[in-house]
Protein backbone atom coordinates (compact mmCIF):
# COMPACT_ATOMS: atom_id res chain seq x y z
CA UNK A 1 0.00 0.00 0.00
CA UNK A 2 2.47 2.70 1.34
CA UNK A 3 4.38 1.55 -1.99
CA UNK A 4 1.43 2.29 -4.17
CA UNK A 5 1.21 5.75 -2.58
CA UNK A 6 4.81 6.07 -2.94
CA UNK A 7 4.58 5.54 -6.69
CA UNK A 8 1.63 7.62 -7.37
CA UNK A 9 3.23 10.90 -5.79
CA UNK A 10 5.97 10.21 -8.11
CA UNK A 11 3.97 10.10 -10.99
CA UNK A 12 2.17 13.37 -9.65
CA UNK A 13 5.58 15.08 -9.54
CA UNK A 14 6.96 13.63 -12.93
CA UNK A 15 3.54 15.18 -14.41
CA UNK A 16 4.00 18.29 -12.78
CA UNK A 17 7.60 18.73 -13.55
CA UNK A 18 6.40 17.63 -17.43
CA UNK A 19 3.62 20.11 -17.47
CA UNK A 20 5.71 23.21 -16.19
CA UNK A 21 5.14 25.80 -18.56
CA UNK A 22 7.62 26.57 -21.69
CA UNK A 23 9.58 29.68 -21.16
CA UNK A 24 7.47 32.36 -23.28
CA UNK A 25 9.38 35.27 -22.40
CA UNK A 26 11.29 37.86 -25.08
CA UNK A 27 11.99 39.70 -21.92
CA UNK A 28 14.26 38.74 -18.99
CA UNK A 29 12.11 38.11 -16.37
CA UNK A 30 14.93 38.50 -14.09
CA UNK A 31 16.37 35.65 -11.14
CA UNK A 32 14.98 37.39 -8.54
CA UNK A 33 11.68 37.80 -9.41
CA UNK A 34 11.09 34.17 -10.47
CA UNK A 35 12.59 33.33 -7.12
CA UNK A 36 9.89 34.50 -4.83
CA UNK A 37 6.79 34.37 -6.99
CA UNK A 38 6.02 31.07 -5.64
CA UNK A 39 6.19 31.40 -2.06
CA UNK A 40 4.67 35.33 -3.05
CA UNK A 41 1.82 33.68 -4.98
CA UNK A 42 1.24 30.83 -2.00
CA UNK A 43 0.50 33.41 0.76
CA UNK A 44 -1.27 35.84 -1.64
CA UNK A 45 -3.27 32.95 -3.01
CA UNK A 46 -3.79 31.92 0.30
CA UNK A 47 -4.90 35.19 1.70
CA UNK A 48 -7.01 35.79 -1.08
CA UNK A 49 -8.84 32.35 -0.52
CA UNK A 50 -9.24 32.59 3.13
CA UNK A 51 -10.60 36.37 2.35
CA UNK A 52 -13.43 34.66 0.20
CA UNK A 53 -14.20 31.82 2.88
CA UNK A 54 -14.04 34.75 5.45
CA UNK A 55 -16.49 37.21 3.77
CA UNK A 56 -18.91 33.99 2.81
CA UNK A 57 -18.72 33.37 6.41
CA UNK A 58 -19.72 36.70 7.63
CA UNK A 59 -22.47 36.94 5.22
CA UNK A 60 -24.00 34.26 6.56
CA UNK A 61 -24.49 35.95 10.06
CA UNK A 62 -27.03 37.73 10.45
CA UNK A 63 -26.96 41.03 9.29
CA UNK A 64 -23.75 40.09 7.40
CA UNK A 65 -25.64 40.35 3.68
CA UNK A 66 -25.89 44.32 4.00
CA UNK A 67 -22.03 44.65 5.11
CA UNK A 68 -21.26 42.09 2.17
CA UNK A 69 -22.66 44.70 -0.63
CA UNK A 70 -20.95 47.42 1.21
CA UNK A 71 -17.81 46.11 0.44
CA UNK A 72 -18.36 45.12 -3.03
CA UNK A 73 -19.26 48.62 -3.83
CA UNK A 74 -16.47 49.98 -2.30
CA UNK A 75 -14.27 48.06 -4.40
CA UNK A 76 -15.67 48.68 -7.13
CA UNK A 77 -15.73 52.30 -7.29
CA UNK A 78 -11.45 52.12 -6.66
CA UNK A 79 -11.51 50.38 -10.13
CA UNK A 80 -8.81 51.96 -12.51
CA UNK A 81 -10.75 51.95 -15.22
CA UNK A 82 -14.17 53.52 -14.12
CA UNK B 1 10.90 52.07 -44.44
CA UNK B 2 7.48 51.96 -42.21
CA UNK B 3 8.23 50.41 -39.66
CA UNK B 4 7.97 52.15 -36.00
CA UNK B 5 11.19 53.09 -34.40
CA UNK B 6 10.03 51.79 -30.74
CA UNK B 7 9.07 48.44 -32.32
CA UNK B 8 11.44 45.72 -32.43
CA UNK B 9 11.94 44.21 -28.87
CA UNK B 10 9.53 41.62 -29.45
CA UNK B 11 10.15 39.18 -32.53
CA UNK B 12 6.48 38.26 -33.17
CA UNK B 13 5.53 41.36 -34.66
CA UNK B 14 6.18 45.00 -35.62
CA UNK B 15 4.38 48.14 -35.57
CA UNK B 16 4.26 50.26 -38.80
CA UNK B 17 3.26 53.56 -39.44
CA UNK B 18 1.76 54.98 -43.11
CA UNK B 19 0.32 58.22 -43.50
CA UNK B 20 -2.20 58.98 -40.66
CA UNK B 21 -3.22 54.68 -40.32
CA UNK B 22 -0.86 52.24 -37.50
CA UNK B 23 -0.50 48.74 -38.91
CA UNK B 24 1.03 45.85 -37.09
CA UNK B 25 1.88 42.66 -38.82
CA UNK B 26 2.34 39.40 -36.85
CA UNK B 27 5.25 36.95 -37.61
CA UNK B 28 3.66 33.44 -38.78
CA UNK B 29 5.42 31.79 -35.99
CA UNK B 30 3.16 33.87 -33.73
CA UNK B 31 -0.14 33.91 -35.52
CA UNK B 32 -1.62 31.05 -33.91
CA UNK B 33 -1.13 32.50 -30.08
CA UNK B 34 -2.34 35.92 -31.37
CA UNK B 35 -5.47 34.34 -33.32
CA UNK B 36 -6.25 32.42 -30.13
CA UNK B 37 -5.64 35.10 -27.65
CA UNK B 38 -7.61 37.79 -29.91
CA UNK B 39 -10.73 35.71 -30.26
CA UNK B 40 -11.19 34.85 -26.42
CA UNK B 41 -14.49 36.49 -25.45
CA UNK B 42 -12.81 37.85 -22.46
CA UNK B 43 -10.53 40.27 -24.56
CA UNK B 44 -13.05 41.01 -26.90
CA UNK B 45 -15.34 42.59 -24.01
CA UNK B 46 -12.09 44.51 -23.14
CA UNK B 47 -11.79 45.88 -26.83
CA UNK B 48 -15.64 46.89 -26.98
CA UNK B 49 -15.19 48.37 -23.59
CA UNK B 50 -12.60 50.90 -24.57
CA UNK B 51 -9.92 49.03 -22.60
CA UNK B 52 -7.83 48.01 -25.03
CA UNK B 53 -7.13 49.27 -28.33
CA UNK B 54 -8.82 47.71 -31.50
CA UNK B 55 -7.52 45.77 -34.19
CA UNK B 56 -9.16 44.94 -37.40
CA UNK B 57 -7.44 42.07 -39.66
CA UNK B 58 -6.29 43.72 -43.51
CA UNK B 59 -5.32 42.43 -46.47
CA UNK B 60 -1.25 43.50 -47.26
CA UNK B 61 -1.42 44.40 -50.44
CA UNK B 62 -4.16 47.12 -49.17
CA UNK B 63 -1.42 48.48 -46.44
CA UNK B 64 1.87 47.65 -48.93
CA UNK B 65 3.33 47.19 -46.16
CA UNK B 66 7.08 45.80 -45.54
CA UNK B 67 6.29 42.58 -43.57
CA UNK B 68 7.54 39.12 -44.19
CA UNK B 69 5.92 36.57 -46.03
CA UNK B 70 2.63 34.83 -44.09
CA UNK B 71 2.73 37.45 -41.69
CA UNK B 72 -0.52 38.61 -40.43
CA UNK B 73 -1.56 42.53 -40.44
CA UNK B 74 -3.92 43.98 -38.49
CA UNK B 75 -4.60 47.76 -38.62
CA UNK B 76 -5.47 49.96 -34.81
CA UNK B 77 -7.49 53.04 -34.51
CA UNK B 78 -4.76 56.11 -34.02
CA UNK B 79 -4.15 57.49 -30.45
CA UNK B 80 -4.23 61.59 -30.45
CA UNK B 81 -0.71 61.51 -28.28
CA UNK B 82 1.97 59.09 -27.05
CA UNK B 83 2.98 60.08 -23.87
CA UNK B 84 5.43 58.26 -21.88
CA UNK B 85 5.54 56.71 -17.93
CA UNK B 86 8.41 59.58 -17.18
CA UNK B 87 5.41 62.30 -18.62
CA UNK B 88 3.18 61.13 -16.31
CA UNK B 89 2.08 62.39 -12.96
CA UNK B 90 1.84 60.25 -9.76
CA UNK B 91 -2.07 59.82 -10.58
CA UNK B 92 -1.58 58.66 -14.16
CA UNK B 93 1.31 56.02 -13.07
CA UNK B 94 -1.01 54.85 -10.48
CA UNK B 95 -3.61 54.25 -12.82
CA UNK B 96 -1.78 53.34 -15.86
CA UNK B 97 -0.73 50.27 -13.50
CA UNK B 98 -3.67 49.35 -11.97
CA UNK B 99 -5.27 49.34 -15.58
CA UNK B 100 -2.32 46.78 -16.75
CA UNK B 101 -3.26 44.83 -13.11
CA UNK B 102 -7.05 44.68 -14.15
CA UNK B 103 -6.41 43.90 -17.31
CA UNK B 104 -4.28 40.88 -16.23
CA UNK B 105 -6.57 39.73 -13.40
CA UNK B 106 -9.88 39.47 -16.02
CA UNK B 107 -7.88 38.09 -18.98
CA UNK B 108 -5.78 35.49 -16.65
CA UNK B 109 -9.08 33.68 -15.38
CA UNK B 110 -10.44 33.10 -19.26
CA UNK B 111 -6.98 31.76 -20.11
CA UNK B 112 -5.31 35.03 -21.53
CA UNK B 113 -1.62 36.06 -20.05
CA UNK B 114 0.54 38.99 -20.85
CA UNK B 115 3.74 38.42 -22.18
CA UNK B 116 5.20 41.49 -20.96
CA UNK B 117 4.47 44.85 -18.73
CA UNK B 118 5.84 47.49 -19.76
CA UNK B 119 4.31 50.73 -18.74
CA UNK B 120 4.80 52.32 -22.41
CA UNK B 121 1.80 49.47 -23.57
CA UNK B 122 -0.60 52.21 -21.65
CA UNK B 123 -1.23 55.23 -23.27
CA UNK B 124 -3.99 57.77 -22.44
CA UNK B 125 -7.63 59.66 -24.01
CA UNK B 126 -7.86 62.46 -21.59
CA UNK B 127 -7.40 60.84 -18.70
CA UNK B 128 -8.85 57.44 -19.67
CA UNK B 129 -6.15 54.30 -19.80
CA UNK B 130 -5.86 52.36 -22.91
CA UNK B 131 -3.57 49.26 -23.47
CA UNK B 132 -2.05 49.58 -26.99
CA UNK B 133 0.26 46.10 -27.47
CA UNK B 134 -1.97 43.93 -29.54
CA UNK B 135 0.82 41.37 -29.37
CA UNK B 136 1.04 41.41 -25.16
CA UNK B 137 -1.51 38.35 -25.66
CA UNK B 138 -1.16 34.96 -26.14
CA UNK B 139 -2.95 31.59 -24.35
CA UNK B 140 -2.14 31.34 -20.61
CA UNK B 141 0.03 27.87 -20.34
CA UNK B 142 -1.10 25.88 -17.09
CA UNK B 143 1.44 26.40 -14.18
CA UNK B 144 3.55 29.68 -15.85
CA UNK B 145 5.04 32.33 -13.89
CA UNK B 146 4.91 36.02 -14.40
CA UNK B 147 7.65 36.65 -16.45
CA UNK B 148 6.53 40.37 -16.66
CA UNK B 149 7.03 40.41 -12.78
CA UNK B 150 10.30 42.38 -12.45
CA UNK B 151 9.56 44.76 -15.79
CA UNK B 152 5.85 45.68 -13.92
CA UNK B 153 7.92 46.05 -10.22
CA UNK B 154 10.60 48.49 -12.37
CA UNK B 155 8.56 50.62 -14.93
CA UNK B 156 4.80 50.42 -12.44
CA UNK B 157 5.63 49.56 -8.92
CA UNK B 158 8.66 51.00 -7.74
CA UNK B 159 8.37 54.44 -9.80
CA UNK B 160 5.25 54.95 -7.36
CA UNK B 161 7.07 53.87 -4.08
CA UNK B 162 9.86 56.35 -5.18
CA UNK B 163 6.99 59.11 -4.31
CA UNK B 164 5.03 57.13 -1.72
CA UNK B 165 7.44 55.94 0.00
CA UNK B 166 10.54 58.48 -0.25
CA UNK B 167 8.30 61.89 -1.74
CA UNK B 168 10.96 61.87 -4.34
CA UNK B 169 8.53 61.76 -7.84
CA UNK B 170 9.98 59.18 -10.34
CA UNK B 171 10.05 61.67 -13.40
CA UNK B 172 13.18 62.69 -13.75
CA UNK B 173 14.98 59.41 -12.99
CA UNK B 174 12.80 57.35 -14.84
CA UNK B 175 13.48 59.60 -18.12
CA UNK B 176 16.93 58.77 -17.33
CA UNK B 177 16.40 55.01 -16.80
CA UNK B 178 14.10 53.97 -19.50
CA UNK B 179 13.52 50.54 -18.51
CA UNK B 180 12.73 52.12 -15.29
CA UNK B 181 14.05 52.52 -11.34
CA UNK B 182 15.77 48.95 -11.03
CA UNK B 183 14.38 46.89 -7.64
CA UNK B 184 18.54 46.52 -6.26
CA UNK B 185 18.39 50.45 -6.62
CA UNK B 186 15.22 51.17 -4.72
CA UNK B 187 16.27 48.60 -2.10
CA UNK B 188 19.12 50.24 -1.32
CA UNK B 189 17.12 53.72 -0.94
CA UNK B 190 14.52 53.05 1.51
CA UNK B 191 15.30 53.92 5.02
CA UNK B 192 15.05 51.38 8.24
CA UNK B 193 12.11 52.85 9.19
CA UNK B 194 10.34 51.64 5.83
CA UNK B 195 11.32 48.35 5.43
CA UNK B 196 8.63 46.86 7.31
CA UNK B 197 6.08 45.82 4.60
CA UNK B 198 5.41 42.35 3.68
CA UNK B 199 4.45 43.66 0.57
CA UNK B 200 7.81 45.55 0.14
CA UNK B 201 9.46 42.22 0.99
CA UNK B 202 7.80 40.42 -1.29
CA UNK B 203 8.18 42.77 -4.84
CA UNK B 204 10.99 44.95 -4.11
CA UNK B 205 13.35 43.92 -0.92
CA UNK B 206 13.05 40.47 -1.46
CA UNK B 207 13.82 40.03 -5.17
CA UNK B 208 16.11 42.21 -5.35
CA UNK B 209 18.36 40.16 -2.67
CA UNK B 210 17.55 37.15 -4.45
CA UNK B 211 18.81 39.16 -7.31
CA UNK B 212 22.19 39.87 -6.00
CA UNK B 213 22.70 36.75 -4.59
CA UNK B 214 23.10 35.11 -8.18
CA UNK B 215 21.79 31.81 -7.39
CA UNK B 216 20.59 31.14 -10.75
CA UNK B 217 20.42 27.03 -10.22
CA UNK B 218 18.29 27.78 -7.03
CA UNK B 219 16.04 29.56 -9.36
CA UNK B 220 15.74 27.01 -11.78
CA UNK B 221 15.18 24.69 -9.32
CA UNK B 222 12.29 26.97 -8.12
CA UNK B 223 10.77 27.76 -11.22
CA UNK B 224 10.86 23.65 -12.15
CA UNK B 225 7.33 23.67 -9.79
CA UNK B 226 4.49 25.28 -11.88
CA UNK B 227 3.15 28.01 -10.50
CA UNK B 228 -0.56 27.77 -9.45
CA UNK B 229 -2.89 29.42 -11.02
CA UNK B 230 -4.74 30.72 -7.80
CA UNK B 231 -1.03 32.09 -6.90
CA UNK B 232 -0.74 33.89 -9.94
CA UNK B 233 -4.26 35.67 -9.47
CA UNK B 234 -3.16 36.14 -5.88
CA UNK B 235 0.23 38.31 -6.83
CA UNK B 236 -1.87 40.12 -9.04
CA UNK B 237 -4.48 40.68 -6.88
CA UNK B 238 -2.49 41.67 -3.76
CA UNK B 239 0.05 43.95 -6.04
CA UNK B 240 -3.39 45.83 -6.80
CA UNK B 241 -4.82 46.17 -3.57
CA UNK B 242 -1.56 47.66 -2.50
CA UNK B 243 -0.97 50.21 -5.39
CA UNK B 244 -4.65 51.17 -5.37
CA UNK B 245 -3.78 52.84 -1.56
CA UNK B 246 -0.85 54.55 -2.36
CA UNK B 247 -0.54 58.17 -2.26
CA UNK B 248 2.28 60.92 -3.32
CA UNK B 249 4.02 61.85 -0.25
CA UNK B 250 4.17 66.05 -0.31
CA UNK B 251 2.35 66.78 -3.61
CA UNK B 252 -0.06 68.86 -1.68
CA UNK B 253 2.51 71.05 -0.59
CA UNK B 254 4.07 72.08 -4.19
CA UNK B 255 4.21 76.22 -4.95
CA UNK B 256 2.32 76.27 -8.04
CA UNK B 257 -0.34 73.87 -6.82
CA UNK B 258 -2.56 76.31 -5.55
CA UNK B 259 -1.84 79.57 -7.88
CA UNK B 260 -5.41 79.38 -9.12
CA UNK B 261 -6.94 80.12 -6.09
CA UNK B 262 -3.99 82.66 -4.60
CA UNK B 263 -2.67 84.99 -6.89
CA UNK B 264 -2.27 88.22 -8.48
CA UNK B 265 -5.02 89.15 -10.51
CA UNK B 266 -7.55 91.58 -10.02
CA UNK B 267 -11.44 91.13 -9.93
CA UNK B 268 -12.50 90.70 -13.56
CA UNK B 269 -8.98 90.23 -15.13
CA UNK B 270 -9.48 86.22 -15.21
CA UNK B 271 -12.41 86.84 -16.32
CA UNK B 272 -11.23 88.71 -19.30
CA UNK B 273 -8.44 86.35 -20.09
CA UNK B 274 -11.21 83.68 -19.81
CA UNK B 275 -13.36 85.13 -22.94
CA UNK B 276 -9.77 85.49 -24.79
CA UNK B 277 -9.37 81.99 -24.78
CA UNK B 278 -12.94 81.24 -25.28
CA UNK B 279 -12.81 83.61 -28.62
CA UNK B 280 -9.71 81.29 -29.85
CA UNK B 281 -11.25 78.20 -29.54
CA UNK B 282 -14.24 78.97 -30.94
CA UNK B 283 -12.48 80.36 -33.80
CA UNK B 284 -10.07 77.65 -34.61
CA UNK B 285 -12.01 74.62 -33.23
CA UNK B 286 -8.22 73.28 -32.55
CA UNK B 287 -8.40 68.77 -32.77
CA UNK B 288 -5.73 69.08 -30.32
CA UNK B 289 -4.48 72.02 -28.19
CA UNK B 290 -1.17 72.48 -26.16
CA UNK B 291 -1.39 74.10 -22.95
CA UNK B 292 2.36 75.28 -21.91
CA UNK B 293 2.04 76.23 -18.12
CA UNK B 294 -1.49 74.55 -18.13
CA UNK B 295 -1.06 74.49 -14.12
CA UNK B 296 -4.53 73.09 -12.93
CA UNK B 297 -6.00 72.99 -16.21
CA UNK B 298 -8.77 76.34 -15.75
CA UNK B 299 -7.99 77.68 -19.05
CA UNK B 300 -7.57 74.19 -20.66
CA UNK B 301 -10.96 73.48 -19.57
CA UNK B 302 -12.30 76.88 -21.13
CA UNK B 303 -10.79 75.79 -24.73
CA UNK B 304 -12.32 72.59 -24.28
CA UNK B 305 -15.63 73.93 -22.99
CA UNK B 306 -15.23 76.42 -26.27
CA UNK B 307 -14.50 73.93 -29.10
CA UNK B 308 -10.82 72.56 -28.94
CA UNK B 309 -11.41 68.86 -29.28
CA UNK B 310 -8.78 67.62 -26.53
CA UNK B 311 -5.84 69.41 -24.93
CA UNK B 312 -2.58 68.49 -23.98
CA UNK B 313 -1.18 70.89 -21.27
CA UNK B 314 2.01 70.99 -19.42
CA UNK B 315 3.66 72.00 -16.63
CA UNK B 316 6.41 71.44 -14.20
CA UNK B 317 4.88 71.71 -10.95
CA UNK B 318 3.51 68.52 -9.89
CA UNK B 319 0.89 69.43 -7.42
CA UNK B 320 -0.57 71.59 -9.74
CA UNK B 321 -0.88 68.32 -12.30
CA UNK B 322 -2.29 66.15 -9.34
CA UNK B 323 -5.25 69.16 -9.58
CA UNK B 324 -5.29 69.27 -13.52
CA UNK B 325 -5.93 65.21 -13.34
CA UNK B 326 -8.62 65.49 -10.60
CA UNK B 327 -10.08 68.19 -12.84
CA UNK B 328 -10.02 65.73 -15.95
CA UNK B 329 -11.03 63.03 -14.11
CA UNK B 330 -14.03 64.82 -12.47
CA UNK B 331 -15.22 66.56 -15.20
CA UNK B 332 -14.57 63.71 -17.72
CA UNK B 333 -12.84 65.88 -19.59
CA UNK B 334 -10.95 65.32 -22.88
CA UNK B 335 -7.64 66.81 -21.12
CA UNK B 336 -4.23 64.92 -20.20
CA UNK B 337 -2.15 67.15 -17.91
CA UNK B 338 1.80 66.17 -18.38
CA UNK B 339 5.25 66.62 -16.43
CA UNK B 340 7.53 69.12 -18.69
CA UNK B 341 9.87 71.53 -18.22
CA UNK B 342 9.73 73.42 -20.95
CA UNK B 343 13.70 74.49 -20.26
CA UNK B 344 14.71 70.99 -20.63
CA UNK B 345 11.53 68.83 -22.53
CA UNK B 346 11.87 65.42 -22.93
CA UNK B 347 14.43 64.56 -25.96
CA UNK B 348 14.76 61.84 -28.30
CA UNK B 349 15.90 58.71 -26.33
CA UNK B 350 16.40 54.62 -26.46
CA UNK B 351 17.95 52.93 -29.28
CA UNK B 352 18.87 55.23 -31.96
CA UNK B 353 17.73 58.29 -29.93
CA UNK B 354 14.47 57.96 -31.76
CA UNK B 355 12.84 55.10 -29.64
CA UNK B 356 11.12 57.33 -27.60
CA UNK B 357 10.30 60.80 -29.47
CA UNK B 358 10.92 64.01 -28.42
CA UNK B 359 8.54 66.44 -27.80
CA UNK B 360 8.98 68.67 -30.13
CA UNK B 361 8.77 65.41 -32.55
CA UNK B 362 5.18 65.07 -31.24
CA UNK B 363 4.21 68.52 -32.10
CA UNK B 364 3.17 67.86 -35.37
CA UNK B 365 -0.73 66.79 -34.00
CA UNK B 366 -1.22 70.62 -31.93
CA UNK B 367 -3.32 72.43 -33.99
CA UNK B 368 -2.93 75.01 -31.42
CA UNK B 369 -1.47 76.54 -28.47
CA UNK B 370 -2.12 78.78 -25.41
CA UNK B 371 1.12 79.57 -23.10
CA UNK B 372 -0.32 81.55 -20.06
CA UNK B 373 1.40 83.40 -17.63
CA UNK B 374 4.27 81.03 -18.74
CA UNK B 375 6.92 83.41 -20.79
CA UNK B 376 8.58 84.82 -17.61
CA UNK B 377 9.52 81.49 -15.99
CA UNK B 378 11.23 80.96 -19.18
CA UNK B 379 12.69 84.41 -20.13
CA UNK B 380 13.78 85.32 -16.73
CA UNK B 381 13.21 82.29 -14.55
CA UNK B 382 15.77 80.42 -16.89
CA UNK B 383 17.65 83.09 -18.78
CA UNK B 384 16.31 81.76 -22.12
CA UNK B 385 16.44 84.71 -24.43
CA UNK B 386 13.21 86.01 -25.66
CA UNK B 387 13.59 85.32 -29.86
CA UNK B 388 14.68 81.95 -28.42
CA UNK B 389 11.48 81.22 -26.58
CA UNK B 390 9.42 82.51 -29.59
CA UNK B 391 11.43 80.50 -31.94
CA UNK B 392 10.42 77.50 -29.67
CA UNK B 393 6.86 78.63 -29.41
CA UNK B 394 6.42 79.04 -33.15
CA UNK B 395 7.60 75.93 -33.69
CA UNK B 396 5.06 73.78 -31.52
CA UNK B 397 2.06 74.86 -32.98
CA UNK B 398 0.68 77.34 -36.15
CA UNK B 399 -1.67 79.44 -34.59
CA UNK B 400 -1.76 80.59 -30.32
CA UNK B 401 -2.18 82.81 -28.11
CA UNK B 402 1.15 83.80 -25.18
CA UNK B 403 0.68 86.08 -22.41
CA UNK B 404 3.41 88.83 -21.89
CA UNK B 405 3.51 89.30 -18.19
CA UNK B 406 5.36 93.02 -17.72
CA UNK B 407 8.37 93.23 -15.48
CA UNK B 408 6.34 95.23 -13.08
CA UNK B 409 4.18 92.68 -12.44
CA UNK B 410 3.96 91.05 -9.38
CA UNK B 411 4.80 87.49 -10.00
CA UNK B 412 7.64 88.82 -12.23
CA UNK B 413 8.74 91.09 -9.15
CA UNK B 414 8.85 87.76 -7.23
CA UNK B 415 11.02 86.24 -9.94
CA UNK B 416 13.24 89.05 -9.02
CA UNK B 417 13.55 89.71 -6.06
CA UNK B 418 16.75 88.11 -5.24
CA UNK B 419 18.80 88.91 -8.56
CA UNK B 420 19.80 91.83 -10.79
CA UNK B 421 17.98 92.71 -13.56
CA UNK B 422 19.70 91.64 -16.30
CA UNK B 423 16.94 91.64 -18.72
CA UNK B 424 16.32 95.14 -20.58
CA UNK B 425 15.25 93.70 -23.25
CA UNK B 426 11.88 92.56 -21.67
CA UNK B 427 9.47 94.52 -22.81
CA UNK B 428 5.81 93.97 -24.77
CA UNK B 429 7.16 95.99 -27.61
CA UNK B 430 10.21 93.74 -27.73
CA UNK B 431 8.26 90.40 -27.62
CA UNK B 432 5.66 91.64 -30.13
CA UNK B 433 8.54 92.79 -32.52
CA UNK B 434 10.06 89.28 -31.98
CA UNK B 435 6.93 87.10 -32.80
CA UNK B 436 5.80 89.34 -35.67
CA UNK B 437 8.93 87.92 -37.16
CA UNK B 438 7.89 84.61 -36.72
CA UNK B 439 4.03 84.96 -37.26
CA UNK B 440 1.16 87.26 -37.95
CA UNK B 441 0.00 88.63 -35.29
CA UNK B 442 -3.66 88.41 -34.87
CA UNK B 443 -4.37 90.76 -32.24
CA UNK B 444 -3.03 91.94 -28.87
CA UNK B 445 -5.11 92.94 -25.70
CA UNK B 446 -4.35 93.88 -22.25
CA UNK B 447 -6.18 91.82 -19.71
CA UNK B 448 -4.51 93.19 -16.17
CA UNK B 449 -4.37 96.53 -14.63
CA UNK B 450 -0.40 95.55 -14.38
CA UNK B 451 -0.47 95.24 -18.33
CA UNK B 452 -0.45 91.54 -18.97
CA UNK B 453 -1.02 91.28 -22.16
CA UNK B 454 -2.61 88.36 -24.85
CA UNK B 455 -0.99 88.23 -27.93
CA UNK B 456 -2.71 85.94 -30.20
CA UNK B 457 -0.47 84.88 -33.72
CA UNK B 458 -0.56 82.54 -36.58
CA UNK B 459 2.04 81.75 -39.04
CA UNK B 460 -0.50 80.32 -41.34
CA UNK B 461 -1.11 82.47 -44.87
CA UNK B 462 -4.03 85.08 -44.03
Amino acid sequence: MTREIRKIAVAAVAILVATTAPAYAYIDPGMGSLALQALVGAVAGGLFTARLWWGRIVAMLPGGERKKIATQDKSNSDSATH
Amino acid sequence: MSADPASFRDPAGTVHRVGDRIFRSVAPAAAADFETAWNNPALRRLVDAGYVVGSVAVANDEAEIEAPRGAKLVEHQRLPFISYPYEWSFSLLKRAALHHLDLQIALLEDGVALSDATAYNVQFIGVRPIFIDALSFRPYAEGEYWTGHRQFCEQFLNPLLMHALLGAPHNEWFRGSLEGIPSTSLARLVPPSKRFSLNLWAHVLGPAAAQSSGELEKTKSVIARPLPKSSYLGILRQLRGWIAGLKPLGADKTVWRDYSDNNSYQPGEAEAKQRAIGEFARRLLPRQLWDLGCNTGHYSQTALENGARSVIGFDADLGALERAFARADDSKLDFLPLYQDAANPSPGQGWGGEERRSLAGRSESAEAAIALAFVHHIAIGRNVPLDRFADWLASLAPAGIVEFVPKNDPMVQRLLTLRKDIFADYTLENFTSIMSARARVVSSETVTASGRTLITYDRRPA
